[in-house]
């Protein structure tokens, strides 16, 4: 330091008081995520939380989103952009509002994943932006071949998500023929959810977001692995 | 009157005896709000089952598992002073959500067979289920 008066430091504060650490000291600054509570004699352990095998979820999301997009896109002729995704890890019972509003009418497209991973993705979409889907498939929504075009809707964005996440972390993983269904987003959440809640409390939430450019239509992809499903990803990206 | 709503979520369980307490479980899905009553003594309890049964799985909530959550429910209002013989209960959910075309039963099935054989088994018979809303989605 060239001044030796002058001194950087990180102020925060606890409970009330302010304090300050040399700012060479710190490290780095994250974000707070409330801890989940582990069973431990030490009073002063709040929780534990993950850190790192969040952010590689989110790549992983990321790059399947990214072969998704172009997956719908080329299958609707038209441009789709991308949001950047979340990844959680939530108890049961936060996880499904989590999700979104849970009152929401919404149509959901279910894919299941066998293979060394197993789990379920998910697009959810509004029932209106289901319609409008069809048809720029040529599909009328009320047509008997609606609900076929959203299954083929969901099976080549959901496989080409699955695909490419298999291919970048190494694993085997194939997508089971798509389901459709329209009910409450919660409903249908809560259904994906328990299919993989035997294992565990917990669920990993990855989510996603493609978005039909100049036709405000909208899909958003959730990927429930099993509870054995999150740690072999971690595992395999160097993590676990 | 002020009334206190409850939430009851995925694998949570929540018993009342106080008058105009509500309990709400939303969007059940292929899960099964199970209530028990006893309209006498004005006491109910809620559990929101997720799946049918433990199998001996350790997990740090038992309360998602029928076959767990059963016997807890019982308890529940049993301490605020239900009489065993005046239960009823109300199970609502179990829907198939995705319909597929395979032999295996979903766990909304699955759940709803678990839920009415323990019920029957803890002494809670058929006839005591004053309300159910099984099965089938929205659409």
């Amino acid at each position: 330091m060239s001044d030796p008066a002058s001194r950087q430091l990180v102020v925060f504060s606890l409970e009330s008081e302010e304090y300050a650490l040399p700012i060479g000291a710190v490290h780095e600054i994250i974000r707070f995520t409330e801890p989940r509570a582990v069973a431990s004699d030490a009073t002063w352990i709040r929780g534990v939380i993950a850190l790192r095998g969040l952010d590689a979820l989110r790549e992983l999301a990321n790059i399947g989103s990214g072969n998704a997009r172009i997956a719908l896109s080329g299958m609707l002729g038209r441009a789709v952009d991308i949001s950047v995704p979340t990844a959680q890890v939530l108890p049961l019972a936060e996880a499904v509002h989590a999700a979104g509003d849970g009152e929401q009418l919404t149509t959901g497209i279910r894919l299941g994943i066998v293979g060394d991973l197993t789990g379920t993705v998910v697009l959810l979409l509004p029932p209106a932006d289901a319609d409008a889907m069809c048809r720029m498939l040529g599909v009328e929504p009320d047509d008997d071949f609606a609900l076929s075009a959203l299954g083929e809707i969901g099976n080549i964005v959901g496989a080409s998500y699955i695909t490419a996440l298999a291919g970048m972390v190494g694993v085997e993983m194939e997508p089971t023929p798509p389901a459709t269904t329209t009910d409450r987003l919660a409903a249908i959440v809560e259904s994906v959810l328990a299919d993989h809640a035997h294992g565990g409390d917990l669920a990993l939430m990855l989510d996603s977001d493609l978005t039909v450019e100049g036709e405000d239509c909208s899909i958003s992809f959730l990927l429930v692995p099993d509870q054995g499903g999150v740690d072999l990803l971690l595992s395999r990206i160097g993590l676990g | 009157m002020i009334v206190r709503e409850n939430m009851v979520r995925m694998g949570e369980l929540a018993a009342s005896g106080t008058p105009g307490h509500v309990l709400v479980s939303l969007g059940l899905g292929s899960c099964i709000g199970l209530a028990l009553l006893d309209r006498r003594a004005r006491i109910a309890a809620l559990a929101h089952i997720v799946v049918p049964a433990a199998d001996g799985q350790a997990a740090e909530n038992p309360r998602k598992f029928a076959d767990l959550a059963l016997p807890e429910l019982l308890d529940a209002v049993q301490e605020l002073g239900a009489g065993r013989m005046r239960l009823e209960a109300v199970v609502v959910g179990g829907a198939s959500m995705f319909m597929v075309a395979s032999g295996s039963l979903d766990v909304g099935q699955r759940n709803e067979i678990a839920v009415r054989q323990l019920l029957e088994a803890g002494g809670v018979d058929e006839e005591l289920v004053v309300a159910r809303e099984l099965a089938g989605a929205v659409s």
